[in-house]
């Protein structure tokens, strides 16, 4: 069986680089994977997303309604948008972060009751569809790191942690040092560390994860 | 890290997508020549190549557009070397002139057309599909479902080529192109061919005489074509002895595959469709009693089955569209239809804000767009918002005249109904019609800024003027019996700063002009709140549709707006034709001297070429000039005010003129200071609702800035009509 992974966020938060790396590391772990990536007029700040599926099996690039395995987010609002795709009872690894699009904004001004969508919304409307929802505060973490632009790579700290994502940490490793900005790589190991370590406060208390050494 | 496509491993994988596989395979073939115009979702092809370009002794460019990188491609095979030239979809329109023609003369070295298609307009104007432009050309046509089969393809396609002395066109889609897969690695292949041009070949002089004896000669091609579409390896049955045959071709196959249990279905996996492989599909007919057709886009394999007379099972009883991609789960609900599958769950649509591809923040598009939008600016009021209070009244009559006195103000709040208000002032119309009235000539219009002035020793407070503006604009002093009406306080209104419900905004008109646009990042002011970008058709036509406007007589001024790339691209014929057939229109080139949209390539003014070298700057200034543009002016966009001020004096001005709006693309900078709203703020929302930045949404107190997603460019700081952003700097 294949794992599927729909990963979702906004135009410049790294959806791409994020895929190359998971795919890059992949190919080094000796795993077959196959993507399907949506970019091109979303530089900045539209709707992204990437299908990611690891295994023998997966052969084409489109995951169907229902059979991801995990949904990760990058943004908080973009997890509700794909929900479609996840397993019922699947993983939602979801950035605490909301990047309010300009159109509801302009609602907000025009429409004086209308208001702002919260985590809280989301998080409940998630509840719905599955109990695993972990949420990460990644924009902190990146600043942690020295960089607020390694929110990709915490996330990808968080997945390393899972059982059932099957690459080797070193090759995820080498993968980052080979595809991020050579000036940025202490910066994206770091991030990519606080991710793992955060995971075992939050996503490793709902779903089966590796230990730590 | 050396590249991966560059990998002298045969029979090793590596993860590459479509467009980098397309590369790797013409690599593997040899070639010494690849050109293109970038194109999502082609782009990354000669990218690709570029990167590795010097290993292999290949030149790669970014030539200006698809016909010329194809007419390049096509010189360079004619010297007997191999050559790529790669496009999206709509560049292959470009180049159809040259490919038309190609097919005729044929080539010498292997020549390879990779065009990629769009299904689902992801970031194109059209979903046409390439395999009917086979058809229409007579070019053989092999269409890859997955990065392996773009890989294998191409390389391939290099030795069709020389075969049957004809271009061969690889076509991708965007899933293709734009997805990841493991690659099985050939072998790299060195050819030392030397570039000779056979001067005598009259195969290359399309004259009459010459291209009917090449027609004849491309119908031969085409015979031997066929012979090997039946036998491609690319064109293959999987027997399973089953009742029921799935044909297909690209990625729709593999969704098919994906969905259905494989076994229970004969399949036919076409990969080399044009010429159509008559033959084979007949044999897998007879081992079948149903046939099922799978393709994307236009039913090609269903219009050549029909021609044939045979029955199947196509979009029409499957439900599914020519328009529009698929996906696992339409076919899934397509099979579902004909029992074959059971059916998918429904889901259920949530209600969350829309959040469409839009201008970065920190974009000059954008701020050139809201300059733009200002032009004949206008004290505007939003009666939703307008309570009737008349404090703008009090203000304006306090500024104009020291007192607290209604009747002496230039605004007037007005009663539209019981439950509504709404204020008015003069709304700056061109060709002011209060002016035409005046009997005694003491109103006149500032051609600077639009403002109606009077002048009060001529004015005799006749009245003519009040009753030609449609608007009530225009009032009586009550003493002195001379006419009053807004000035716009230089820029900055009294009424505006203390309207306590922010009704009140200084907004622009889109009323007296016309803006046609073009393709690149810059379309996206056609979207709200920018909405300036009024058309977009294909590269280039902004200009000439403005021609075309201006000479049937539109009374509104018209303006065309394109962007460097795709000026060069296909903008100077446009500017050439409007200088010489003198059309009245605009021209606004937004420089940000780079090809954004697809990833920042360079541009022929950017000093840099496809393989990294530097190269003449093309400044724009010289060739608007030198293709016979008198009036040509450069404005900094993050200037709004200059911006405005040289716009407004533009649309007066008659005959073609150029502006070029230059800043470069902010992804290609450092991040400038970050900006800061301050306590001043009062939620007016002029930085959401009219200036449109994404790094700015409103809480309950005030306007805030996402300091990450702000990239300084402190265009917001100008746009606030209460001062309250200001630079952390």
């Amino acid at each position: 069986m294949s794992l599927n992974i729909f990963i979702c966020g906004v135009g410049g938060q790294g959806l791409v680089l994020l895929t190359t790396v998971i795919g890059n590391a992949c190919a080094k772990s000796g795993a077959n994977v196959i993507t399907g990536e949506m970019y091109g007029l979303s530089q900045r700040s539209g709707a992204v997303s990437v299908h990611l599926r690891i295994g023998e099996d997966a052969f084409s690039p489109l995951i169907p309604y229902g059979e991801a395995d995990i949904l990760l987010s990058l943004e908080a609002i973009e997890t509700l948008r794909y929900i479609e795709y996840l397993k019922k009872d699947g993983i939602v690894l979801m950035n605490k972060r909301i990047m309010h699009p300009p159109i509801e904004t302009s609602k907000i001004i025009t429409e004086k009751e209308s208001k702002y969508i919260t985590l809280e919304d989301i998080v409940a409307k998630l509840r719905g569809w599955t109990q695993n929802i972990a949420v990460v505060d990644a924009l902190k973490l990146a600043r942690e790191s020295g960089n607020v632009r390694t929110e990709n790579t915490v996330f990808l700290g968080c997945l390393s942690a899972l059982e059932a994502f099957p690459v080797d940490e070193k090759a995820i490793r080498e993968s980052i040092s080979e595809a991020v900005p050579k000036k940025t790589i202490e910066q994206n190991l770091k991030a990519f560390d606080l991710g793992k370590k955060s995971a075992h406060g939050s996503l490793c208390t709902l779903v089966p994860c590796r230990q730590l050494p | 890290m050396t590249s991966k496509i560059a990998l002298n491993k045969p029979r090793s994988f590596v993860l590459l997508n479509g467009d980098e596989a397309v590369a790797r395979g013409a690599i593997e073939a040899g070639i010494k020549i690849a050109s293109s115009y970038p194109g999502t979702p082609s782009t990354e092809i000669l990218e690709a190549i570029a990167e590795v370009a010097k290993d292999f002794g290949i030149y790669a460019e970014w030539s200006v557009n698809e016909i010329v990188a194809t007419e390049v491609a096509a010189g360079a095979s004619m010297t007997g070397v191999r050559s790529i030239v790669s496009m999206k979809h709509v560049g292959l329109n470009v180049a159809a002139d040259a490919a038309m023609t190609l097919a005729y003369t044929g080539v010498e070295g292997g020549m390879v057309i990779a065009v990629c298609d769009d299904p689902a307009m992801h970031s194109s104007q059209n979903e046409q599909d390439t395999r009917f432009f086979s058809v229409h050309s007579n070019l053989p046509l092999l269409d890859a479902g997955s990065p392996q089969e773009a890989s294998d393809m191409t390389r391939d396609a290099f030795e069709i080529s020389e075969k049957l002395q004809l271009p061969v066109i690889v076509r991708l889609t965007t899933r293709v192109a734009h997805g990841k897969a493991r690659v099985r690695l050939s072998e790299i292949q060195k050819l030392a061919r030397k570039a000779k041009f056979d001067k005598a070949g009259s195969r290359w002089v399309m004259v009459p005489s010459n291209a009917i004896r090449q027609h004849r000669t491309l119908q031969h091609k085409l015979a031997e074509a066929k012979k090997l579409v039946e036998n491609s390896k690319f064109n293959v049955i999987e027997d399973n002895g089953k009742k029921v045959g799935i044909v297909g071709s690209g990625v729709g196959y593999y969704y098919a595959r994906s969905i259905l249990d494989t076994k229970k279905f004969s399949w036919l996996k076409l990969g080399f469709v044009y010429p159509f492989p008559t033959d084979l599909v007949k044999t897998f007919a007879s081992k079948v009693k149903k046939i099922v057709v799978i393709e994307e886009l236009r039913p090609y394999i269903e219009e050549n089955m029909q021609r044939l007379h045979m029955e199947f099972l196509g979009k029409d009883q499957l439900g599914l569209e020519e328009l529009g991609e698929f996906t696992p789960d339409k076919i899934r609900a397509a099979f579902s239809r004909l029992g074959l599958c059971p059916e998918a769950e429904e889901q259920e649509v949530l209600d969350l804000p829309p959040r469409p591809p839009g201008l970065c923040p920190g974009c000059p598009h954008r701020a050139f767009y809201y300059a733009l939008n200002m032009v004949n600016q206008f004290v505007n009021c939003d009666p939703e918002k307008c309570v009737g209070c008349v404090i703008c009244e009090y203000a304006c009559s306090w500024e104009k005249e020291k007192v607290f006195n209604p009747v002496k103000s230039r605004i007037r709040a007005i009663r539209l109904d019981p439950l509504s208000n709404a204020a008015i002032a003069c709304k700056i119309c061109k060709d002011a019609p209060c002016v035409a009235a005046c009997p005694e000539k003491a109103l006149a219009q500032s051609t600077e800024i639009g403002v109606v002035t009077v002048d009060e020793d001529k004015c005799n407070g006749c009245g003519w003027c009040i009753e030609a503006c449609e608007y009530g604009a225009i009032t009586l002093h009550p003493t002195k019996q001379k006419v009053i009406v807004c000035d716009l306080c230089n820029g900055e209104p009294e009424c505006v700063q203390f309207c306590p419900e922010g009704a009140l905004s200084l907004s622009g008109k889109t009323t007296d002009k016309i803006v046609t646009g073009d393709i690149g990042c810059y379309t996206l002011g056609v979207l709200p709140p920018v909405n300036t970008v009024q058309t977009c058709l294909c590269m280039g036509a902004g200009i000439s549709q403005a021609a075309g406007m201006f000479h049937a007589g539109v009374k509104d001024k018209v303006f065309a707006v394109i962007g460097d790339s795709t000026f060069f691209h296909a903008g100077m014929p446009g500017l050439l034709n409007i200088a010489y057939n003198k059309a009245n229109v605009c021209v606004i080139i937004l420089d940000n001297h780079v090809v954004a949209m697809t990833g920042h390539q360079p541009t022929p003014g950017s000093g840099k070429t496809a393989l990294g070298t530097n190269a003449k700057i093309i400044g724009l200034r010289d060739v608007a000039k030198g293709l016979g543009i008198d009036k040509v002016e450069v404005v900094d966009p993050y200037d709004v005010k200059e911006t405005t001020k040289v716009m407004r004096e533009i649309l007066d001005y008659q005959g073609p003129s150029v502006i070029i709006s230059e800043r470069p693309c902010p992804l290609k900078i450092e991040k400038g200071p970050v900006r800061e709203v301050l306590e001043e703020c009062n939620s007016c929302g002029v930085c959401v609702k009219v200036f449109g930045c994404p790094a700015i949404s409103l809480t309950a107190a005030r306007a805030e800035i996402d300091p990450n997603l702000c990239w300084g460019c402190g265009v917001c700081e100008q746009v606030c009509p209460f001062d309250a952003i200001r630079s952390t700097g």
